[in-house]
């Protein structure tokens, strides 16, 4: 009689529990819900949000990109997980200015299992965690740094390392310090009312929505609001000004050099 | 000594078992006692029945009435211990039944609790879907740059990245 059951069971059990190969175990805010899930969640998930949530835990990250202007850094050792030892690496922004990534990566360094993002709140945004084998490290490409070394445009210690003007008229913009990343999104509003001003979190961003006359600007990333606000503000001011129009928009790649801290 | 007492002694007397001393106490206890003089002749009668029976081989004893009312009362009583343990069994039998029908239950309460949970998460992201789709897409395309493709292309992670669809 007992073993139907078991077996019964065991079958509504299993698929929770069988590991696999490179599983990682994610927890995204999204509203007001914190969404978790494995990488190999077949249904329940929207796929862009594993997609994101994969990115964001891929990133590439090098610590001497990191500018220690902007972020204290505390280092912990002796930290044992799985039985493995862990180095963590707390990134405390010092202005409030952008948002807290704490790290663990494997003794050797070569090896990350773990990543966080707070926002300044000390709310989770985001949190992916190794299951099984641990993540490399992979680190910053040659396009970043060059962007950080020589970008034309800097926003408060960000450079700009993409910049894309889109078939229906979206001008894009992102930058990263190395660590937090923004993307600025300039588009003509749709013919649908749309909110004046709008704030959320979505699939661990932060999101900042502002229409200004026929164009909504909006701003995605992991800074906070307020850093959002003045970048939305810069850029009406450069939008405003027709020659930087003209120049951003006939010619993306090739940029006037810009200092706006 | 009360009546009780003497009735053992004249059961003795009568099967000329008992002692000087009994005798003297029964026999001054019989001149004021009708109660154990009507004993002391039952007793005799007993007796002198079970030895007519004795010496003739033949018995007058009607026992069989009672025999068999013992008989009729035994079987009524294993008709009804009977009856429980059949009752038992099917009480036995509907509690192992009740128990599997309750494991079933829990299971698919267990079961549809899941698949709620992950179609209830499903659904609410499907709802936010119209309001949000623009910041999704603008989400996506926020980490689908250059400096990230390096990460996408290289590795032997399979990562199943997906293409957004606009």
């Amino acid at each position: 009689m007992k073993y139907p059951f078991v077996a019964l069971l065991l079958v509504l059990v299993a698929p929770l529990t069988l590991s696999a190969e490179e599983r990682i175990y994610f927890q995204v805010l999204s509203g007001e819900e914190t969404v978790s899930f494995t990488n190999q969640a077949v249904s329940g998930v929207h796929p862009v949000l594993k997609d994101v949530a994969l990115r964001t835990f891929t990133k590439p990250f090098s610590p001497e990109l990191v500018k220690s202007d902007y972020y204290q850094l505390t280092v912990n050792r002796g930290i044992v997980w799985n039985g493995e030892n862990l180095i963590q690496y707390d990134y405390m922004p010092l202005m409030k200015d952008r948002f807290r990534n704490v790290f663990w990566f494997t003794a050797d360094g070569s090896g990350l299992v773990k990543s966080e993002i707070y926002d300044n709140d000390g709310r989770l945004l985001f949190s992916a965690t190794c299951m099984t084998n641990n993540m490399p490290v992979v680190p910053a490409s040659s396009f970043v740094q060059l962007s950080m070394d020589e970008s034309p445009l800097k926003f408060f210690g960000f450079a700009n390392v993409y910049t894309e003007s889109a078939s229906d008229g979206t001008f894009r913009m992102t930058f990263t310090d190395g660590l937090n990343r923004f993307s600025l999104f300039r588009s003509l509003v749709k013919p649908k009312a749309l909110k004046e001003q709008e704030k959320m979190v979505m699939y661990g961003n932060y999101v900042f929505n502002k229409i200004h006359g026929d164009y909504k600007y909006t701003v995605v990333g992991t800074i906070p609001y307020y850093k959002m606000e003045e970048v939305v503000v810069k850029a009406i001011t450069l939008y405003d000004d027709e020659s930087f129009r003209h120049t951003v928009e006939s010619r993306p790649e090739s940029m006037q050099t810009t200092e706006l801290n | 000594m009360r009546c009780k007492q003497f009735y053992d002694i004249i059961s003795a007397f009568v099967d000329s078992e008992a002692n000087a001393l009994e005798t003297a106490a029964l026999q001054e206890h019989l001149k004021s006692c009708e109660i154990c003089k009507n004993e002391l002749a039952s007793q005799y009668a007993l007796s002198g029945m079970v030895k007519d029976c004795h010496n003739s081989g033949i018995c007058n004893i009607d026992v069989s009435k009672s025999v068999m009312s013992k008989i009729i009362h035994k079987n009524e009583l294993d008709d009804i211990f009977e009856y429980a343990v059949d009752a038992d069994a099917v009480i036995s039998r509907q509690t192992r039944k009740f128990k599997y029908v309750a494991a079933a239950f829990m299971c698919a309460i267990t079961a549809a609790a899941v698949f709620s949970a992950r179609t209830t998460n499903n659904m609410q992201m499907a709802a936010a879907e119209p309001e949000t789709y623009e910041y999704t897409a603008y989400i996506y395309d926020h980490l689908n740059t250059p400096d990230l493709e390096y990460v996408s292309n290289s590795g032997n992670l399979q990562l199943n990245m997906v293409s957004f669809v606009k």
